[in-house]
């Protein structure tokens, strides 16, 4: 055994830009490919139509080959930002803060940033030290836009909250992959975090893993208004990404709003969060109800490599990637 | 004049080999202590499936003079799933090695791997609990954070929750006796958390150290002490969130729970094992290397989210 190919896959990228994991059980690659199979040699230019990652390169960093216009010429390109990233999802990497000088109340939020670092659409952030605008400190939230070294876009509706925030940090987290996990409930894209309806809506900053026929519960304390549902037991009946769909009616509760940005410190709130609390029947998918095993509590940690959206530069396209290990990995040189 | 002295020997003279091996830091292994166990019998499957029942409706209207049935109750049952998975580690050690080296380097290699699965199991359950426990926040410690630093108030907050949950208390009185310096310990919950949180637990008014029990023979080495009704176990492998708090700083989750309230799944022969292979297997056939393994299977959840939960808190050691 000296250079094997152990693993190798395919994937077709997503609709709009957004970075994509490739699951590798052995671990860190001694070399890592990715080739756009949709470009190749269509005659059309192509940033990144292949892409490298060696052992011993920088988290980011990559070495591509792009494609110009029909005349079959091809050139290199190295860069730093964006390209490929291995995480160990039981032990993710931590990063620096970033600073925003700005997060509007709006739906959707956006942080203005002088540096967008490695944020890239579809990353998780928390957010602190947000500054009249404390609603959101602490909380995990998904990215859905970037302009590099503007702006970033978050997955909050933040119109209620009375004011923009002057100043704050900006930090990409890895999440762990523990299954399912609590998530914080927060207004998103017009849903303002639990609705009152005959089957309540909750609504999260980051996609969830609940599914159909799970049991969920809640921890709203009565500082966000909706009190009433407080350790209530709901199935879910409905999912999208970031909302589940109850069989709690909450037409009589308070309204759920987060309360204002000076109660966060004084008196201090707990988060309201929605949270498993065991499987339930799932009665949609089938004639005989039965108890999905979709809600069992499991670790989906894995080892991945997050190939970034300057590697995975096409949307809808198909790629193919190769993971190769070597016997014996030599620096001496260096 | 000319002298032989020890500067002049080689190293390998002036140097001697001792084969009393050092010391390796081993952490506490805490999150298992207060788990139901369970075990999965070999070929049932990988998914461990338990049901509640859940308590029925209270009936306080009485039976009417006509002696009309009353209304039915539905009889409700909730299945609490759990995935037991495979986790392996190994190290490869040649020949070369084990001719060469002065101590013997399998027996330590079997001492790591045997605290590298013991500590793996800890964090797996650590991981679960961060992951899917309910979440309050310390908010009576004053230090201008949410979450505040711990404070009594707070932990007694935590002990009303889990009384208005009816969750059972773990671990029982410790009656108070004549010695100098010793406070009883109330019925108490156990609680899991990280070593940096032992400065904040010291600083809490009326925490009681361990030295200061009355009585230590049913205690273990990381219990740090109580207060009113919960009593403190910590580890260096404890869980924190870093930079989760308002102002950015680490927080501390500190697993409270009552008696049942989360497990940990085995399977029957999935037990944590030392498994060697001498040189000539694995695609060897000069026979040059030699492996040591181990393997184990584990499952972990929340049978009960009311009685398990997670106080979050700041004012951390700084590491």
């Amino acid at each position: 055994m000296t250079f094997t190919r152990r693993d190798s896959g395919t994937f077709t990228s997503a609709a709009s830009a957004a970075f994509q994991d490739v699951v590798l059980p052995g671990g860190e690659p001694d070399k890592f490919v990715l080739r756009n199979r949709t470009a190749w040699g269509d005659d059309a230019a192509e940033t990144s139509v292949e892409s490298f990652r060696w052992r011993g390169m920088a988290e980011e960093a990559f070495q591509s080959i792009d494609q110009t216009v029909t005349t079959g010429a091809m050139s290199t390109e190295a860069g730093t930002t964006n390209g490929f990233r291995f995480i160990d999802q039981a032990n993710p990497p931590t990063f620096a803060a970033l600073a925003t000088t700005a997060i509007t109340n709006a739906n959707p939020a956006v942080c203005t940033m002088a540096a967008t670092g490695a944020i890239q659409v579809g990353s998780v952030v928390r957010l602190d030290n947000t500054t009249a605008q404390l609603q959101t400190s602490g909380y995990d939230i998904e990215v859905t836009a970037v302009t590099t070294n503007v702006d970033v876009t978050l997955n909050l509706d933040a119109q209620n909250f009375a004011a923009a925030a002057t100043a704050g940090n900006v930090r990409l987290i890895i999440p762990p992959h523990f299954y399912p996990r609590f998530r914080y409930i927060m207004p998103v894209g017009g849903a303002v975090g639990i609705t009152q309806a005959t089957n309540a809506v909750v609504s999260m900053t980051v996609a969830h893993d609940f599914s159909l026929g799970e049991k969920v519960s809640f921890r709203v304390r009565p500082q966000y208004g909706m009190q009433q549902i407080n350790e209530v037991v709901g199935t879910v009946l409905a999912t999208s990404a970031y909302t589940i769909t109850t069989d709690i009616d909450s037409t009589g509760f308070d309204a759920f709003l987060p309360p204002l940005s000076a109660d966060y410190l004084n008196p201090g709130v707990s988060n309201p969060i929605v949270l498993p609390a065991g499987a339930g029947i799932d009665s949609t998918t089938q004639n005989e109800p039965f108890v999905p095993l979709t809600a069992a509590y499991d670790n989906l940690s894995r080892f991945i490599m997050r190939c970034g959206t300057n590697v995975v530069t096409s949307t809808s396209a198909v790629y193919d990637w190769e993971a190769y290990y070597s016997e014996r990995h030599d620096t001496s040189d260096l | 004049m000319p002298s032989v002295n020890v500067g002049t020997l080689p190293p390998q003279v002036q140097q001697r080999y001792n084969s009393k091996i050092l010391s390796t830091p081993e952490r506490n292994t805490i999150h298992n202590l207060f788990s139901t166990p369970v075990r999965i019998e070999d070929m049932q499957g990988n998914i461990d499936r338990q049901s509640r029942y859940e308590a029925l409706d209270r009936f306080p209207v009485p039976v009417d003079n006509t002696q009309t049935n009353p209304p039915s109750q539905l009889l409700n049952r909730v299945d609490i799933d759990c995935r037991v998975r495979n986790y392996s580690t190994y190290i490869v050690i040649t020949k070369d090695v084990l001719l060469t080296n002065e101590d013997p380097i399998l027996n330590s290699a079997a001492a790591r791997l045997g605290q590298a699965t013991r500590e793996t199991e800890d964090i797996l359950q650590r991981d679960n609990l961060e992951s899917s426990a309910a979440l309050v926040n310390c908010v009576a410690g004053g230090n201008g954070d949410l979450p505040t630093q711990i404070s009594v108030d707070d932990t007694d907050d935590i002990v009303a929750l889990l009384q208005d949950n009816d969750g059972d208390f773990i671990t029982n009185m410790i009656e108070a006796t004549d010695k100098i310096g010793t406070s009883s310990i109330g019925d108490s919950y156990a609680a899991m958390c990280t070593t940096r949180m032992i400065p904040s637990l010291n600083k809490m008014d009326d925490f009681i150290r361990k030295f200061r029990y009355p009585n230590v023979k049913d205690t273990l080495t990381s219990e740090w002490g109580g207060i009113n009704n919960i009593r403190f176990f910590v580890s260096s492998q404890g869980s924190v969130t870093p930079n989760a708090s308002l102002l950015g700083n680490d927080v501390a989750n500190i697993f409270i729970t009552a008696k049942e309230g989360y497990k940990v799944a085995t399977r029957d022969s999935g037990d944590g094992r030392y498994i060697y292979l001498p040189p000539g297997y694995n695609n060897d056939p000069c026979k040059l290397r030699a492996t040591v393994a181990t393997n184990f299977y584990q499952g972990q959840c929340i049978d009960q989210d009311l009685w398990v939960q997670k106080l979050r808190a700041t004012g951390l050691r700084a590491i």
